[in-house]
């Protein structure tokens, strides 16, 4: 049984890589900007319209909170992925991106 | 029945998810762009590795059915552990791919992904799960504990099944879409958590029916006793070659261990004939006459089906089950045995044996002392290999290297017989 240790172990360590890479780049490595300086930088307010850019559009992108950029409008389609008759991830794929 | 049945019923068992999945969606759609493919590679590997985790459960029951569908239990317990190491490399893989949509935004989101929170319970139990697992089957893999603790410490793999179970039912995935997959699924979790129950809390207390008791003690040598059990009521029928599952009522000696029966079957007692090569084992040379045991079995496949010839072949203690046998012998079919032992004081058996053996059964002994080892050309010497079935029992490597040179003489693999001890 050799063979299922050896191969157990490799799955592991690729998993245990793949997780340090992750924590390193994504939480040690990452510089979240301040909500004051985000909202400032990233949106502006013209003529009864927020202007979003991608950066903020982008934290909206999981089953519970679903943005979608469509013809340069944001449209929240959180409650209608659990009633969208296809598969749902050809939406979740796209929460937080440009999907027109 | 061939042991690959029993693989090819596991393994359609854990893809049907796969098939009832592929039928939800078009296989196109679904591995159109890189982080779609990642997804659905996410739910593959989750879908086939939950039914082998909870198939591995299953293969831990020692159920009769699956006894046949593999033709013996130590092969019902190679596959728990094959199956078993195949789930959790699976079960790996499935975060691994999922969050590769998350890190097509940022490292930052796939690390959160990873993070458990009382917000997110679905995906949090699913990291518990795996969690329990990967500490628990590494600990099996590369720490070597004390058998019993290491059993103990396995037990809690029904935790971590437990947590997948959580995460399986709350998670929204394409089971929640498919009525099909997800009865299939939900059919598999019980399957898992039955056996579970059944072999934690119900084996305990089903065992304890059949009840022995011991009834003399006996040193053959400086290692090796043989311990005789008495029932309580009568013996469940057995075939010469056989083993049961032996645990008694004393302190550090409850641990059930696997032993070859090697009385004949129609003896009125159980005789067990017990090399010393362990902490359990080397308790038990003490053990007072008239201590209950309980007995699980019999089990194993380890007999002739037919009145060919045969041919054994016992290394050491391997000898157990050919005393049963040579016990036990039939006059339908002659027999050569061939007894490795490493020197004269060794051969504990070799006055019996000599005793029963006539024109229908023939020992030869072989001491290896110098070096020398048994091996294909000392059996050709004395006698024909052509057309006979042969068993073979003794030191894993042993069992290796002669099957390998009964194979490379050109003998039919199905007629080579070798018992297993090493997973049980």
């Amino acid at each position: 049984m050799k063979i299922t240790k050896i191969l157990a172990g490799i799955a592991f360590l690729i998993f245990f890589i793949f997780l340090s890479i992750i924590f390193i780049t994504g939480v040690l490595l990452y510089k979240p900007n301040s909500p004051g300086s985000a909202t400032q930088n990233s949106s502006t307010y013209s003529g009864g319209s927020i202007i979003l850019n991608m950066t903020e559009i982008s934290k909206h992108n999981n089953v519970n909170d679903c943005w979608l950029l469509i013809n340069n409008k944001i449209y929240d389609v959180t409650s209608f992925i659990s009633s969208h008759p296809g598969n749902s991830q050809t939406i979740l794929v796209n929460c937080g991106k440009e999907s027109t | 029945m061939n042991k690959k049945t029993g693989y090819l019923f596991i393994i359609i068992l854990g893809l049907i998810p796969l098939l009832i999945w592929l039928g939800i969606e078009p296989i196109g759609s679904r591995f159109s762009n890189f982080t779609g493919a990642m997804i659905n590679l996410g739910r593959i590997s989750a879908l086939v590795g939950t039914s082998f985790f909870a198939l591995a459960f299953l293969l831990n029951t020692r159920l009769k059915f699956l006894e046949n569908l593999f033709s013996g239990l130590d092969e019902v317990y190679k596959a728990h552990h094959i199956f078993g190491t195949s789930a959790f490399i699976l079960l790996l893989f499935h975060p691994i791919f999922l969050s590769v949509q998350y890190l097509a935004i940022s490292a930052n989101s796939a690390a959160m992904f990873f993070i458990p929170s009382f917000e997110k319970t679905a995906i949090s139990s699913g990291i518990i799960a795996l969690s329990i697992m990967a500490v628990l089957l590494l600990i099996t893999f590369f720490v070597k504990l004390k058998y019993h603790v290491w059993k103990f410490s396995h037990k809690f793999l029904g935790l971590a099944f437990l947590f997948a179970i959580i995460h399986v039912l709350l998670i929204s995935s394409d089971i929640t879409r498919s009525n099909l997959l997800e009865g299939y699924m939900i059919i598999m979790l019980l399957i898992g958590s039955f056996s579970f129950l059944y072999k934690t809390l119900l084996y305990d207390l089903l065992k304890k029916k059949k009840r022995f008791s011991v009834e003399k003690v006996m040193k053959l040598n400086d290692n090796v006793v043989e311990v005789v059990l008495k029932p309580e009521t009568k013996i469940k029928k057995y075939k010469a070659g056989q083993f049961i599952f032996v645990g008694f009522e004393q302190k550090e000696l409850r641990e059930e261990h696997p032993f070859t029966i090697s009385s004949a079957p129609s003896e009125n007692n159980l005789r067990l004939t017990i090399k010393e090569s362990g902490d359990w084992t080397k308790k038990l040379k003490d053990i007072k006459v008239g201590t209950n045991v309980f007995v699980d079995g019999p089990y194993g496949n380890f007999y002739a089906k037919n009145n060919l010839d045969q041919i054994w072949i016992a290394g050491g203690i391997g000898i157990t089950p050919f005393l049963s046998m040579a016990r036990d012998l039939k006059t339908q079919s002659k027999v050569d045995l061939f007894y490795s032992v490493r020197e004269t004081k060794d051969a504990v058996f070799i006055d019996e044996l000599n005793k029963i053996s006539d024109k229908n059964l023939r020992v030869h002994i072989f001491y290896t002392l110098h070096g020398k080892k048994l091996d294909i050309e000392d059996i050709l010497k004395n006698t024909e290999i052509k057309n006979k079935e042969i068993f073979i029992c003794g030191p894993k490597k042993m069992m290796f290297n002669l099957k390998k040179q009964f194979l490379s003489k050109g003998v039919d693999k199905k007629k080579i017989h070798a018992e297993e001890f090493g997973l049980l």
